[in-house]
């Protein structure tokens, strides 16, 4: 059942219906009931894989708690600081094996789920090289949003063996975290505690600003994938589906055209999700904080798909920059400054290869990872040279006009990055990109080749027309709460906008035949 | 806590640490900077902050710094 879906509304409107319909206390009892049930319409045959990782994660933090209750009633006792060091490590020591197994077991079903034709394809390539012989290559199955609710599953057991939170003792209340039907397919990826505090145990009551407010997100979020996203993916499959056929602007123009595509493609979903969750109370995690306009690349990161980002900073960034390893090579005696380097460097470069995998099995995301690496990087590197080079250039860093170039040239480096993001394999964006600059091939720009790429002259600028009004409204969000204005309006107002935005969905959006409904870009992942 | 002042005063020149309560949610220091932070603190007052202490919660003022060297020493 995709997010986009007649069914997935409909199912919505009925477990909303139910909701607030049952008693308070019940309500919970409704929202598990609507996640099976989701979870369900997407295949049974993924319902154990999510059941074991969430199994798993919720007695592994259960056991750490009780680990640390342990703890807390030993400490009681000690009389000296070096009874308490004692109980401290021997108590620590438990809870490290038990995270193990519980990390253990919810790694090893991703990476047996969604590497196993990737490994062994590499394995066999390697063992050919060789002499050796074939090992038989098979793709396991890979469950509905396996890649986002294992990282929630693995920041939940991370953050009780940190003691950032108390264990959850209801397998119920857990449950209803990690199979949360707004975010278990595509994020975003949510903490056990920020949701947790949104579910209070008296339940939720009936907020009908709240509803209201979040169907309009919902709504925008449709019109994001459904009038612009889809209308632009017809364009952008034509070329990068047939890219052999191509050369020069075309190929620039299709490679920016998805840089658009799935900003719209995933924010929509993510503003679906969004509106849909806000309408059963709960505020999901920011995704999204218009990353077109970043000035650089790490700010870019910081604006697109935050909660992802968020969860590499916290789970892997910071372990890697404060661990052994980076400390030691750090106070390298023989070079300071190196040791300095690499400390600042490393870690940024296990996040960004990590990155690059857990999008997809495959060498271009793993170039795509470093790509950025390198530039975030290179941005730290070059820091102090870039700074002084523009003092002696006299470049007025704060001026429009400066912003303006920083805004495009991180745009650039994202469009170069995502050739790596949609071709299958590292040979085939390579190949994009000579074809891409063997020269500007005005022939297959002229008005009425242009036209011939799926788009007819129409579509083609009602979809330009759609990305000016997507820049409009993220330029007015950078400035306003635009839903809360329109709470202010009066009803009528209020009304016809909704209902503009209605029939643009209805009237606009690419429901034609051989239309793929299911596929949302991320939900691969 | 004018020791701890005047550590983050070696990294972040331009920073008031004395007044600033929102260092991390103001986005004045990122996790680079954080990272930082940690280095020079572990250097000066010799401790180790583990992970259970690297949140934001304990680098939003020096305050909050200096309350996590206390329990850390």
């Amino acid at each position: 059942m995709s997010y986009q879906s007649a069914s997935f509304m409909i199912f919505t409107a009925v477990s909303l219906l139910l909701f607030y319909v049952v008693p308070r206390h019940k309500q919970k009892y409704v929202l598990l009931s609507a996640n099976i049930l989701f979870y369900c319409f997407s295949g049974l045959k993924y319902l154990p894989f999510i059941a074991v990782t969430l199994l798993a994660t919720f007695f592994a933090g259960k056991a750490m708690g009780a680990v640390y209750e342990k703890e807390k009633e030993l400490l009681k006792l000690c009389q000296t600081p070096a009874e308490k060091k004692e109980v401290r490590a021997g108590c620590k020591k438990k809870a490290r094996g038990i995270l193990i197994i519980g990390l253990a077991v919810s790694i090893a079903l991703l990476v047996v789920c969604k590497y196993t034709g990737f490994i062994l394809t590499n394995v066999n390539s390697l063992m050919s090289r060789f002499g050796l012989g074939e090992i038989t290559v098979f793709k396991m199955i890979l469950p509905l949003g396996i890649s986002f609710y294992t990282f929630m599953a693995i920041s939940y057991v991370l953050d009780i063996y940190w003691k950032r939170y108390s264990a959850e003792k209801s397998l119920l209340n857990y449950a209803l975290f990690l199979t949360y039907f707004p975010h278990v397919v595509q994020g975003p990826i949510d903490r056990y505690n920020k949701i947790k505090a949104q579910m209070p145990e008296e339940g939720i009551s009936f907020d009908s600003v709240a509803v209201s407010k979040g169907a309009q997100l919902a709504l925008w979020g449709l019109f994001k994938k459904l009038v612009i996203a889809d209308r632009l993916g017809i364009f952008v499959n034509e070329i990068y589906g047939n890219y052999t056929e191509y050369e020069g602007l075309i190929i620039i123009i299709a490679t920016v055209l998805y840089s658009v595509q799935i900003y719209a493609d995933f924010s929509g979903c993510i503003d679906i999700v969004s509106g849909v969750s806000e309408m059963f109370g709960i505020k999901l995690a920011k995704n999204f904080d218009h990353p077109y306009f970043s000035k650089t690349m790490p700010e870019f990161w910081r604006r697109w798909h935050i909660s992802l980002g968020e969860w590499f900073k916290d789970y892997i960034f910071y372990p890697v920059s404060v661990s052994k390893l980076v400390k030691k090579v750090k106070k390298n005696p023989k070079s300071k400054k190196a040791g300095e380097m690499f400390a600042s460097c490393f870690p940024a470069f296990v996040v960004w290869v990590i990155t690059g995998i857990w999008h997809g099995a495959s060498w271009g995301f793993v170039a795509w990872g470093m790509f950025h690496a390198a530039l975030i990087i290179s941005g730290t590197v070059f820091a102090d040279f870039n700074s002084a080079l523009n003092s002696r250039l006299r470049i007025d860093t704060e001026s429009f006009s400066w912003k303006l170039w920083q805004m495009t040239r991180t745009f650039i480096l994202c469009c170069i990055g995502r050739v790596f993001f949609i071709t299958n394999g590292l040979s085939e964006a390579f190949a994009i990109f000579a074809r891409a600059f063997s020269g500007l091939h005005f022939e297959y720009i002229a008005e009425d080749a242009l036209y011939d790429y799926g788009l007819d002259k129409d579509n083609f600028f009602f979809a330009l027309f759609t990305i000016f009004v997507l820049w409009a409204v993220d330029m007015l969000q950078e400035r306003m709460k635009i839903r809360e204005a329109l709470e202010k309006q009066n009803i009528i107002f209020r009304w016809t906008v909704i209902f503009l935005g209605i029939f643009a969905v209805i009237i606009f959006g690419i429901y034609g035949p051989g239309f793929d409904q299911s596929s949302f870009i991320y939900e691969q992942f | 806590m004018d020791e701890l002042l005047k550590v983050l005063k070696e990294v972040y020149p331009d920073v008031d640490f004395a007044s600033e309560d929102n260092l991390i949610d103001d986005g004045i220091i990122d996790s680079v900077g954080m990272v930082k932070i940690i280095s020079v603190i572990e250097d000066r007052f010799d401790i180790s902050v583990t992970m259970e202490y690297i949140q934001p919660s304990y680098f939003q003022s020096a305050e909050t710094m200096w309350e996590m060297i206390e329990e850390l020493m």
